[in-house]
């Protein structure tokens, strides 16, 4: 056998090298362009996070989710959600649509739409399939909604029973802080509990003041000019009256109340002063309602459909309601008969009407049948929460006032275009400068307290009903005021207690 | 056909028979009386939503996060992070008060509106710091890698109720402040300071009394896992129906309504039955047909129709002048009216029938007596028809006594009003709540499914003596 | 007082009561008068004033938009489905039980009867906490595997609170029919399928028919047991149409929808007439 020569082994030698090196580097590179490690982007997320884009919002999510998104947009995966409806007939095909423009988005995603008769219904079924082990909820998949929309006040009893799922828990509290600057801060506080966020809102609501302006020339600027509009128009002989309103109860006192520093319900006080349905600034709101609001209604009906009815047919120049109603005002009386007025302030005090939000919620359904069911329905949130696209549809179909910062400058810029921009950006303005409705557990039972209030415009109608002036029945009504509420904060106080 | 008498049995056995009658009966037990016993259990128990059928996992939560608190009182380790912890939330809630502070300062000084601007930025960035609170603890309370995975972040209910409100009362103070809103700035920011040294001072725990910390976080989940448990509560249900004004009201409300719709509905059945039995009137079978009509048709319909009517601005409502809305009396005069809608169709079958069975033989004979239409009525025809009549009116009297859609849908059972039943007490309720619309509004409204429960063993009991009383009696007739 | 008069007086007599028979009897049925006017209405409004139907105008909108909408088609399928279980159900299992106690004896039969009788009326005393109770025991069972959350349980349940009236009143039917039928036959050395099917059966032809009546009306009937269940019924159907704010919104679109509902119930009521009241007669009258 023969050594190699120096030249032959030297040679070899390099060319092991050359191999080892040239296979190295193939594999590096491989590695390093298809992990996608090079940035490709912009800024470098921290480890394990990465960015998703949706509309005009870039949130920073955790990485198995912003892939889940890039598939999804891609058609590479395969999921079905569920998305339960229960609003009004008139309201739903808003949802059918935008639910559409979502699947064209994400083709991946297959979203049925399951409609509900009403809200109970849809929460029964919610709480049904939450009465089994996690295990076991499998096998409803599309029994109950993965992902429905309702109003905010239920929040709290719903995360505390641990029927929705907070949003930090699968896309972290940096993307939900992100989220928080294109969204009004008291929306995000509504739909926030015991500092997670339940889901996010996508239109605001509050009450305010729809004004007939066919009947009405100028613009009440205080309730002083607006008590003598009522004035003029209140003679139930002819069938008019000075100003409508449902009246159900503390919804629709508030703004008088927390006019005259009065409140009835405020979780961040401390217990003692955390209910104050009988404080005297509160029972002095409410007897200047009854005084001053009250004795100009027709109060032979204060449901919904009767008192808006009275604005429709043009006898009541005044309609105290909330964009609910828009639909049906513009349907009556016409796009240009009629504008929205936030409450005029009482000598230098502002009334403050209660806000709601619509939010989109995902209900612990979501997290049986597999971690993309849960990523879908969270997209879905996002979607229509943050896509302007989505959001518009909602404003231009159903008259929702958006809560999204962009898409209310939008509004506001247009307001020329649409004469309904005009009134949906009117109750942007009052929502803006509300307080939201309590979301705590303990606000259910205190709605409770409404049967007294009730009992309160019993009185005055039957003491209309015996042949006594208004401001006479007024009076009678305005005596039994600091009993009734007296009572009712002592019943509550003993519910809450319990 | 006069036969040797054959032992029962032997023609029909037992066996048949029981393979005859076993199967509805096993339905009806199935369906029928398990609910029954379930509603009887309830009844003793504090039964309410939220205990009633709870979330398991929600219990499984609470479970781990009292073991995982417990646990982590013994960790050294946990211990010195915890000063960490501290540190963190500290600076958050320190620069906080810091802010608020000088807001209150500038407000009580009736300082310039814009010198307030930097401070409530500050508290603008501030109020999204606060959200990530739960999440730093979650780092050093780790309890799903020690083995006890929950939802629930270890910072007691109350604590967390407080941080929330912190929350939004800093998100606001922005709003108000480009609102111009000073007396409203001004609460927020005195509401939120204590608020802040409130919480601040229960954080420092987690230096000063470590033990103590995890303690008030095993008391707060303690105390929800107790609410979230049924109690057997004894007989506390039935002291506070005997209590409740509502109670007796509704007792009140229902036997009223027996007395009056009852008679109300038999006479009519029984006038009208015979009124189109008479033959002096022409086309009897067609206008009898036509008075079943109420019968026949679905209930959803009538009440709507009756309702509509009813109503103030409808037709029967502005006929006579009443306001089903204001007036108690009033709509429960309509829930009368359209009761006896309701049943006379069946009491005007029953009459007829027991009228077709009156031979024809003994009304000739008692003409051929001499007697009068008005003995033929009442020395003939009623004593013979008395029996299937009294034996309607009882089974509609039990209608009445169970009174419930009718008040519900006509008006959800009367204006709402003050409740005043001498020697128990008043209250505020819909004032034509009759016994079962009692319950359901105990359901449905408040969800006090144990105290609901209750009453319907009440209600129950009630039924028995009437129907006890009804056999005494109808033994008595035979 | 003497016999009326002959002739003309009474004539005059018949006529003026006639009369006044159509009026009592059209005003009492003048609800239903209503509710057709307010269903052909033209306005979406409450009806308060029969002139406003000249007011407004008259269409059968509201009766095509409801007949085309597909909702109302898949409640009426499952309606119908319902149905038509209930009936087969109610009439395999409730004939034969009242045949058993009627003709039979065996210990208990008469406590049972009782029980039945006053469970029949009391039973309603439980209401809503009955059907919250079933649904609670529905849904533990699914949590063991058994999910009855589905159309077909509606039957059961109807059939199964229908048990201890019908029971009775069937039993009170067949014991108008002579035992010395079955007797007679039974001697003969007839064997029990022979007495059962060619002499029981025909005999009892109304009481089959008379089940069958009350199992569709109550099936087709009902809606608050199929609301809690979440079932798609007509009933319910119509209940969310009634019950929402749509109700009161749209009287004439609910008013046009309760018709339609109404309908096959009025109908098949007129064709019954005669088997409905003898069950009656026979049932409470003798019983």
């Amino acid at each position: 056998m023969r050594y190699l020569s120096r030249r032959e082994a030297i040679s070899k030698t390099t060319a092991v090298i050359l191999v080892v090196v040239i296979v190295v580097a193939a594999a590096s590179a491989f590695i390093l362009l298809r992990g996608g490690i090079l940035p490709a982007g912009p800024s470098p997320a921290p480890t394990g996070y990465a960015q998703v884009t949706i509309g005009n919002v870039t949130l920073t999510v955790p990485a198995s989710f912003a892939q889940f998104v890039e598939k999804a947009k891609k058609g590479e995966v395969s999921v079905k959600i569920y998305f339960g409806l229960a609003h009004s007939m008139e309201e739903r095909p808003a949802f059918y649509s935008v639910i559409n423009m979502f699947k064209n988005e994400y083709p991946g995603i297959d979203v049925a739409v399951s409609e509900y008769a009403d809200w109970s219904t849809m929460q029964s079924k919610i709480i049904a399939v939450t009465t089994f082990p996690k295990d076991q909820r499998a096998a409803f998949i599309g029994q109950a909604p993965d992902v429905f929309s309702w109003a905010h006040d239920w929040i709290g009893g719903m995360a505390d029973a641990e029927y929705i799922i907070a949003l930090e828990d699968y896309i972290g509290t940096e993307a939900v802080s992100q989220i928080s600057e294109y969204i009004i801060p008291v929306a995000m506080t509504a739909v926030t509990y015991r500092l997670k966020t339940y889901g996010l809102p996508y239109a605001g609501e509050a009450l305010a003041i729809y004004v007939n302006t066919e009947l009405v020339s100028t613009l009440p600027a205080t309730f002083s000019d607006l008590k003598a509009i009522m004035e003029q128009f209140y003679k139930p002989a002819e069938g008019t009256y000075g100003i409508a309103g449902e009246l159900a109860g503390m919804y629709h006192l508030n703004a008088w109340v927390t006019a005259f520093g009065g409140y009835f319900y405020d979780p961040a006080l401390p217990p003692e002063t955390r209910l104050a349905i009988n404080s005297t600034q509160t029972k002095e709101g409410v007897k200047f309602f009854i005084r001053n609001v009250l004795r100009y209604m027709d109060v032979r009906d204060l449901s919904l459909v009767y008192q808006r009815k009275l604005f429709g047919d043009g006898k009541v120049p005044f309609y105290i309601s909330g964009p609910w109603d828009i639909a049906y005002v513009k349907d009556k009386l016409g796009l240009g008969n009629f504008t929205v007025i936030p409450y005029p302030k009482i000598d230098d005090k502002t009334p403050r009407p209660w806000s709601g939000f619509r939010n989109l919620y995902i209900s612990v359904m979501a997290e049986a049948g597999g971690i993309e069911r849960t990523y879908a329905s969270i997209l879905l949130v996002l979607y229509m929460a943050l896509n302007d696209n989505a959001i518009m549809e909602f404003v231009n179909r159903n008259g929702y006032v958006p809560v999204k910062t962009s898409v209310a400058a939008y509004v506001e810029a247009h307001t020329g275009e649409n004469p309904l921009y005009d009134i949906i950006y009117g109750f942007y303005k009052q929502v803006l400068v509300t307080k939201p409705m309590p979301n705590d557990a303990a606000m259910q039972k205190v709605w409770g307290a409404d049967t007294y209030f009730q009992a309160l415009w019993s009185e005055y109608a039957t003491a209309l009903g015996e042949g006594l002036p208004e401001d006479q029945a007024a009076e009678r009504a305005v005596s039994k005021v600091d009993d009734q509420l007296n009572a009712a904060q002592e019943e509550i106080l003993g519910k809450l207690g319990s | 056909m006069a036969s040797r008498p054959i032992s029962r049995k032997v023609l029909f056995p037992t066996r048949v028979a029981l393979i005859l009658v076993l199967p509805s009966l096993i339905l009806y037990l199935f369906f029928n009386i398990w609910p029954m016993i379930f509603s009887i259990g309830v009844a003793f128990t504090n039964a309410d939503r939220i205990n009633i059928l709870p979330n398991p996992e929600k219990i499984q939560d609470l479970k781990n996060a009292i073991s995982c608190a417990e646990y982590l009182k013994t960790s050294t380790e946990r211990r010195e992070k915890a000063v960490d912890l501290l540190h963190r939330v500290d600076s958050i809630l320190g620069s906080l008060e810091e802010n608020l502070t000088e807001i209150k300062a500038l407000l009580d000084t009736n300082s310039s509106w814009s010198q307030i601007e930097p401070y409530v930025n500050n508290v603008m960035r501030l109020s999204t710091k606060i959200k990530s609170i739960p999440a730093y603890v979650g780092e050093v309370f780790d309890c799903g890698k020690l083995g006890y995975p929950t939802k629930i972040v270890l910072i007691p209910g109350d604590i967390l109720d407080k941080l929330n409100s912190l929350y939004t009362i800093s998100s606001r103070i922005p709003m108000l402040y480009l609102a111009n809103e000073a007396s409203e700035l001004y609460k927020d920011t005195t509401t939120g300071l204590n608020l802040t040294s409130e919480v601040r001072g229960f954080f420092n725990k987690l230096e000063t009394n470590y033990e103590g910390y995890l303690d008030e976080v095993v008391k707060s989940n303690k105390e929800e896992l107790d609410r979230l448990e049924l109690k057997y509560v004894g007989f506390e249900n039935f002291e506070r129906l005997r209590r409740d004004p509502r109670f007796y009201n509704s007792l009140y409300k229902t036997l009223l309504f027996v007395a009056t719709s009852v008679p109300l509905k038999v006479s009519v059945g029984v006038l009208l039955a015979l009124f189109y039995s008479t033959p002096l009137i022409y086309g009897r079978k067609a206008l009898r047909a036509l008075l079943l009509v109420p019968w026949a048709l679905p209930f959803l319909l009538s009440a709507m129709t009756w309702k509509f009517l009813s109503l103030p601005s409808g037709q029967m409502g502005k006929t006579l002048g009443i306001n089903i809305n204001v007036n108690e009396w009033h709509a429960f005069l309509v829930y009368n009216l359209f009761e006896a809608w309701l049943a006379y169709p069946f009491i005007m079958t029953v009459t007829m029938g027991a009228l077709s069975g009156i031979s024809k033989d003994v009304i000739e004979a008692s003409m051929i007596d001499g007697a009068g239409v008005r003995t033929r009525l009442f020395k003939v025809v009623f004593p013979l028809i008395a029996k299937p009549v009294t034996l309607a009116a009882i089974l509609t009297t039990g209608a009445s006594l169970q009174a419930f859609l009718v008040p519900l849908v006509i008006n959800g059972a009367g204006p709402t009003g003050e409740i005043y039943v001498q020697g128990v007490g008043s209250t505020v309720g819909p004032k034509n709540e009759m016994l079962i619309v009692f319950g359901y509004n105990k359901i449905m409204i408040d969800w006090e499914y144990g105290y609901a429960a209750s009453l319907y063993i009440v209600v129950i009991l009630i039924i028995l003596i009437y129907v006890s009383i009804w056999f005494i009696a109808s033994r008595k007739m035979r | 007082m003497r016999e009326l008069g002959s002739g003309s007086s009474r004539v005059l007599l018949k006529i003026a009561l006639t009369i006044i028979g159509v009026f009592v009897a059209v005003s009492i049925v003048y609800p239903l008068i209503y509710i057709v006017a307010q269903a052909v209405l033209a306005r979406e409004e409450i009806l308060t004033d029969l002139s406003d139907l000249w007011k407004y105008g008259v269409t059968l909108e509201k009766f095509k938009s409801i007949l085309s909408n597909w909702e109302f088609y898949e409640a009426l399928r499952n309606t119908l489905i319902v149905a038509f279980m209930s009936i087969i159900l109610a009439v395999a299992v409730i004939i034969p039980a009242a045949y058993g106690f009627s003709r039979f004896e065996f210990l208990g039969k008469n406590t049972m009867l009782y029980i039945y009788l006053i469970v029949s009326q009391a039973g309603g005393g439980f209401g809503v906490i009955a059907i919250l109770a079933l649904y609670i025991f529905m849904l533990r069972l699914s949590a063991y595997g058994i999910s009855l959350f589905h159309l077909y349980v509606l039957p059961f349940i109807y059939v199964a609170g229908m048990v201890p009236f019908q029971t009775w009143l069937m039993k009170s039917y067949f014991d108008q029919l002579p035992r010395e039928l079955d007797e007679a036959a039974f001697i003969d050395g007839a064997s029990w399928s022979d007495i059962i099917f060619k002499i029981v059966l025909p005999a009892s032809k109304s009481s089959f028919i008379i089940i069958a009546l009350f199992a569709f009306m109550g099936a087709w009937g009902e809606f608050i047991i199929a609301d809690i269940l979440g079932l798609n019924t007509l009933g319910r159907f119509i209940y969310r149409v009634a019950m929402g704010p749509v109700g009161i919104d749209n009287p004439s679109t609910y008013a046009a929808s309760s018709i339609i509902y109404a309908v096959p119930i009025v109908l098949l009521f007129v064709i019954a007439q005669k088997y409905i009241g003898e069950a009656y007669r026979r049932g409470i009258v003798k019983g």
